[in-house]
């Protein structure tokens, strides 16, 4: 138990050598799931200390590059129940390459035990569309950093309407210039302020 | 004639906005606002167009601040072009923000030394751009402010190395450092280059010092220290100095006094009534409209925010009334003229 919290503090740290290391000596005796459990746990307080600006994004980031290494270090110990997975869809939209944000959310909803597909940056409203369909996906996160693109979360959902889908995916919005009002306008289901958000949304969803 | 040809009580745009950098209280509250696509898209431009083109995107400037009669051009060619005459790759596309795809510092150890300072009269775009502020001056003559564009060093920086740049403020503080030096020395090349070319005001933009993004110390220790010695230098050219920086500074308005700057550009996530308070009156407060609100807020709710801003920080003076950052291309020109018109009829 020691071990699995200096595990924790490594990853919050974004100590990526200590914690690799102590990963692959837990993963031999622990249970997977209890790691990640413990580790997406510190995560949230590592959300905790963000929402009241103790840390700042460069130190989500490297958090962020060390949960990844354990993952990639865990994960292939859990056993496979894909069954009740929820499936994401994430990228930014159309005209927009900004991708910290995005970044961020597909870690902290894999940590959560969701299955996450990162489309990339600068995606079309219809690559979105057709790889939520693809994957049936449950949520579908639209992120975008700029005034001039957060029009392409409107299309989305306008599209989606327009092709009578809107009813088989939550959408889900965030970025700097977004807000509750914008989600609101544009009829999507939840705005996230940051990435501890999102990961709360999908936990949450039935 | 056309509205901001006319000078008001013998005051001209120029003066209002100059009056403002220096603390003064011109006759009205004079007022600017963001704008690049958006510029070129009253005129049928594309944003590609302006950026090949100096005479579209000159004439796209100088067009919108006369017919909606705001007091400053802001030229906006010039982002990432600093960036790019350093090696970057810069993808251009016909209705988006220019973008840094490639980034030229991807190893400190073997590209640092391959770094090389720019000279602003051959490199990438940049004669293009001096040529633009000529322009801009030779057609604004002492009637509209002329401002030029210029990258903090920690923000050329994140462009030279890319998303990076956060590890490496936790994780390789001396490489970054270096790197720093170098953006410092090169944009005091580059920003001499622009007062010679007759800009009246250097907007400083960084950015990637975002309030939502760094800490107050990480401000201090990558931002600030550079970001003041840049300003010390040009100051010496006595040309005026604004910086901008994005997001919430609510938790560092204190520093930014001691920068040696005349004016300070606030994001719409900063309350005007606090930055005045912490502030005082050392220096000019520019802002801060939202530009997701000029986007897509009605005309009466644009002109209510608006004199928000002036009564919370410019009933003295000392302000110029703007967006609080980037004007969306597709904004309503209504919206903007909404801005505009409450500064216009704001007497003091």
């Amino acid at each position: 138990m020691e071990e699995l919290k200096s595990l924790v503090e490594f990853v919050k740290d974004g100590d990526d050598e200590q914690a690799i290391d102590l990963a692959k000596k837990l993963i031999k005796h622990d249970k997977p799931e209890e790691i990640i459990s413990c580790l997406t746990e510190g995560m949230r307080e590592l959300g905790d200390k963000f929402e009241r600006k103790e840390v700042f994004l460069p130190e989500l980031l490297i958090a962020s590059d060390a949960l990844m290494e354990v993952m990639k270090i865990v994960e292939p110990h859990l056993p496979i129940k894909k069954e009740n997975k929820k499936t994401m869809i994430i990228g930014t939209v159309a005209g927009d390459i900004h991708e910290i944000g995005k970044n961020l959310v597909g870690v902290l909803c894999k940590a959560e035990g969701i299955n996450v597909i990162d489309l990339g940056t600068d995606v079309a409203i219809r690559k979105f569309i057709d790889k939520a369909e693809e994957v049936s996906a449950d949520v579908i996160g639209l992120s975008t950093l700029m005034t001039n693109t957060m029009k392409g979360q409107k299309e989305v959902v306008e599209q989606l309407i327009k092709e009578g889908k809107r009813d088989k995916f939550k959408v889900i919005i965030g970025g700097a210039p977004v807000s509750q009002r914008w989600a609101d306008t544009i009829g999507a289901d939840a705005y996230c302020k940051d990435a501890f958000e999102a990961a709360k949304y999908l936990r949450n969803l039935k | 004639m056309l509205p901001g040809k006319k000078s008001y009580n013998g005051i001209t745009s120029y003066e209002r906005i100059m009056t403002a950098l220096e603390g003064g209280k011109p006759n009205r509250v004079p007022v600017m606002a963001i704008v690049r696509g958006w510029a070129a898209r009253q005129v049928g431009f594309s944003i590609s167009e302006i950026m090949e083109n100096v005479e579209k995107h000159v004439f796209s400037q100088y067009y919108c601040a006369r017919n909606f009669g705001y007091d400053a051009v802001l030229d906006l060619s010039g982002v990432h072009a600093e960036a790019e005459a350093m090696g970057c790759k810069i993808k251009y596309s016909e209705n988006e923000i220019p973008a840094v795809v490639e980034n030229v510092v991807r190893d400190y150890k073997t590209d640092l030394s391959k770094l090389k300072l720019i000279d602003p009269n051959k490199d990438g775009r940049l004669p293009l751009i001096i040529e633009g502020i000529r322009r801009l001056k030779s057609l604004c003559k002492n009637d509209i402010a002329v401002i030029a564009y210029l990258e903090a060093p920690f923000r050329l920086a994140a462009m030279l190395r890319g998303n990076n740049i956060y590890r490496d403020i936790l994780k390789k503080k001396n490489e970054i450092k270096e790197l720093l030096e170098i953006t410092f020395l090169n944009q005091l090349i580059y920003g001499a280059a622009l007062v010679n070319a007759g800009a009246d005001i250097i907007e400083v933009s960084d950015p990637t010092s975002s309030g939502d993004i760094i800490s107050r110390d990480q401000w201090l220790e990558f931002g600030y220290i550079y970001t003041k010695r840049l300003i010390n230098e040009l100051k010496k050219t006595e040309i005026k100095l604004y910086l901008h920086i994005c997001g919430d500074t609510s938790d560092r308005l204190d520093t930014f006094v001691e920068l040696g700057i005349d004016g300070m550009s606030l994001d719409q996530k900063v309350d005007l009534g606090y930055a005045r308070e912490v502030i005082g009156e050392k220096i000019c407060i520019i802002g801060n409209v939202s530009p997701t609100h000029l986007a897509y807020n009605s005309p009466d709710e644009i002109r209510e925010e608006s004199k928000n801003c002036i009564e919370k920080a410019g009933k003295s003076g000392n302000y110029i009334l703007c967006s609080g950052c980037l004007v969306g291309i597709e904004t309503p020109s209504k919206n903007i003229k909404a801005m505009v018109d409450t500064a216009r009829n704001y007497y003091y």
